[in-house]
């Protein structure tokens, strides 16, 4: 079982801030995640898709920029996700 | 004038003379008001090689043409000056109502000059201003001053310095409200040069705007954005800015014992989520922000004189939470608040003054210096502080900043520095755009000139890769040519956070009457980021100013998420000076300031 770490106000919508999650992929772990935790899911869901702003680390490593949601998990990995936050400006 | 009030005050301490004169059309449709027109204004009234700390330099208190409207977070302003701690050109902004109030008697901008033969504080009211004696204040700390001088938030102001200021501190802050800070690059020192502890203001002009229905849309428009953001409407109001450390920690890029590892193993101890559960009294707002993104925390560190409202203080943010705890290996949080207190009520810069003790700890570690500092000493960061205020044993030598201590015992690359300024809490390692961000600022180390967190971590607007490096210079200057613009309306760059900088323009067009697309806006940023590195050049800055620290350079990271990783400067200079329309040096070239308008300088 991956470990998953919860952020900010994600953390009161959980059970715990630190939950252990089954998964093989970073899609099944969000699910599962969100199953055992019904308060997550309107967060982090935006339908299929994980909410733009929301974050998903894997290692300290941003999953979407690897193989997203298809990005393999293991029993040793810790899986990060903080909610929207901000800092500085945000020029487009 | 609409939206400007269309007067600048000008008060000579040397001579006890009072005058005011009208701001110049052309100059405020160029530079707005805030950074920008206080750089303008700069240029002129301080030539090169005047020293920060003499009766020569001055400084310059702006608002902008949005500052007291109404308008979403328009409470801000900024004091221009050269950096007694850089040498470079500075401004540095604050929040509060001081800056509302100000505007309010009548100005845009307010220059002081020279040197009081004794110490003074300077009333505005809307009558005019006086030179009042301040003996009775003098020697005072801000949160005593500001309330002996008649703080009362929406109807007087008080802006000062404590005793850090008037013993010259190069990392002095001026303090306005009693809790808010124009921080940076050591204001606090020029004010105290010019035996100035206070200036109190009481207004009650309102800005003129021209177009008050599409005003009221554009408020009305910034309400709704403000609130629909999750980030303007519940991470920094539950939260506040230290929501980032963890995610900062998590990624391997949150400095930790001046800079010697880029994660610290008890960051979740000294969290905004750990700040909010354990010491957090309530949120607090600056006048007319919808955001209200200040904490007020409570520990019993801080009973008695240092404690304002409901026995709390503001803050502390998370620069400062990085400063006196990771930056020094501190894990206590309520330590870290009694320091963020001792820095409000002498005056300091939270991040020069805690980044300046882990340096300290540094060269003591490895035998340079003599002292009892350690990373971790919790214990010791009260104690430093007060004697860094007072310029006491160590402390004097603290006082001047890392850089200058770290020269005299030896080991300059030991001072996390750009242009002697100390660097905020990302390390560029791990952030390869921040990295060149910091490098290439006009007042030194800074992440509000721009902060590339938004786009290298938090997904704000998109997530691009951190450690990329070519074509990162783009970015850098979109944002550090955005965030001049904010600075010269003026307003808070969290409301950018919601509000995009159309909307910026179109309330900039209804409240002045000048027409202002959005690139045109963007082009003021611009104006003012050469302006200042013009003003660099002059004082004899040169490319070679524009680097990090060796240690960011060369010392990959260790451990972590961001392991093996040096940051890439040169290619991302080189890049950054040729997208500037700059020559190889840096310099701007002739055509680039004739298209900018400043061809003239």
């Amino acid at each position: 079982m991956a470990t998953v770490r919860l952020f900010g106000g994600l953390r009161r919508r959980a059970r715990d801030p630190k939950i252990s999650v089954d998964g093989v992929t970073a899609r099944d772990v969000l699910a599962s995640l969100c199953r055992d935790n019904p308060g997550l899911h309107a967060v982090i869901w935006d339908g299929a898709r994980v909410r733009d702003h929301v974050r998903g680390l894997i290692g300290g490593q941003a999953i979407e920029l690897g193989r997203g949601l298809a990005t393999r998990v293991t029993a040793d990995d810790e899986i990060a996700i903080f909610p929207p936050i901000g800092s500085g400006g945000n020029t487009t | 004038m609409h939206g400007w009030a269309g007067k600048v005050l000008d008060i000579d301490l040397s001579k006890g003379a009072i005058k005011n004169y009208p701001l110049d059309e052309e100059t405020a449709r160029l530079f707005l008001g805030g950074r920008g027109l206080g750089a303008r204004l700069l240029w002129d009234a301080v030539g090169p090689g005047v020293a920060p700390l003499s009766p020569e330099n001055v400084l310059i208190f702006a608002t902008g043409p949005l500052t007291a409207t109404g308008y979403q977070t328009s409470n801000r302003f900024s004091v221009s000056t050269k950096s007694p701690l850089t040498g470079t050109v500075l401004d540095a902004n604050s929040g509060g109502y001081w800056g509302m109030q100000f505007k309010k008697t009548g100005y845009d901008a307010l220059i002081v000059r020279g040197r009081a033969p004794a110490p003074v504080y300077i009333e505005i009211k809307d009558a005019g201003a006086k030179i009042l004696a301040a003996r009775h204040v003098w020697g005072q700390r801000v949160r005593a001053t500001t309330q002996t001088l008649g703080q009362n938030n929406n109807k007087r102001n008080v802006l000062c310095i404590g005793p850090a200021g008037e013993n010259q501190s190069r990392i002095a802050a001026i303090m306005n409200d009693g809790e808010r800070s124009l921080a940076r690059g050591g204001p606090g020192a020029v004010m105290g040069s010019k035996n100035l502890k206070a200036i109190v203001v009481e207004g009650t002009a309102r800005p003129q705007v021209l177009d008050q229905e599409q005003f009221k849309f554009m408020l009305y428009e910034a309400r709704k954005l403000l609130r629909q953001s999750p980030l303007t409407s519940q991470a920094l109001p539950e939260f506040g800015t230290a929501v980032v450390l963890n995610i900062v920690n998590h990624i391997g890029a949150l400095p930790t014992r001046n800079f010697q590892q880029s994660q610290f193993e008890r960051a979740e101890a000294i969290s905004g989520e750990t700040l909010a559960e354990k010491y957090l009294v309530k949120n607090a707002a600056c006048w007319a922000c919808p955001i209200g993104c200040t904490r007020v925390s409570k520990t019993d560190k801080i009973e008695g004189a240092l404690s304002g409202a409901e026995g709390g203080v503001e803050g502390p943010e998370f620069e400062t939470t990085w400063a006196f705890g990771a930056q020094c290996g501190v894990d206590d949080l309520a330590a870290i608040i009694e320091a963020n207190a001792i820095c409000n009520d002498l005056g300091l810069d939270t991040i020069s003054a805690g980044s300046t003790l882990g340096c300290a700890m540094e060269l003591t570690e490895k035998g340079l210096l003599d002292s009892d500092l350690r990373f971790g000493r919790a214990d010791l960061l009260a104690p430093t502080l007060e004697a860094l205020g007072a310029r006491r044993g160590l402390g004097a030598e603290l006082a001047d900043g890392s850089l200058r201590l770290a020269k005299k015992y030896g080991a300059p690359e030991l001072s996390m520095s750009v242009k002697g300024l100390e660097m905020p809490a990302y390390d560029p390692r791990g952030l390869q755009g921040q990295g060149l961000l910091y490098a290439t600022s006009n007042r030194g180390a800074c992440h509000m000139r721009g902060n590339m967190l938004g786009l290298e971590v938090l997904g704000l607007p998109k997530l691009i890769d951190r450690f990329q490096v070519y074509g990162k210079s783009s970015y850098v200057i979109l944002h550090q040519n955005a965030s001049a613009a904010i600075d010269s309306l003026v307003v808070c760059k969290f409301t950018n956070l919601g509000v995009a900088e159309e909307y910026f323009a179109r309330t900039l067009s209804a409240v002045t009457g000048v027409k202002y697309a959005t690139g045109d806006l963007i082009r003021v940023g611009e104006r003012v980021w050469n302006l200042e590195r013009l003003y660099n050049l002059r004082e004899g800055f040169t490319n070679a100013d524009d680097t990090l620290p060796p240690r960011l350079l060369k010392e990959p990271v260790s451990d972590g998420p961001s392991k093996g990783w040096v940051n890439q400067l040169e290619p991302m200079l080189k890049e950054y000076y040729r997208a500037r329309g700059w020559d190889e040096r840096g310099v701007p070239r002739r055509a680039k300031l004739e298209e900018l308008e400043l061809g003239a300088l």
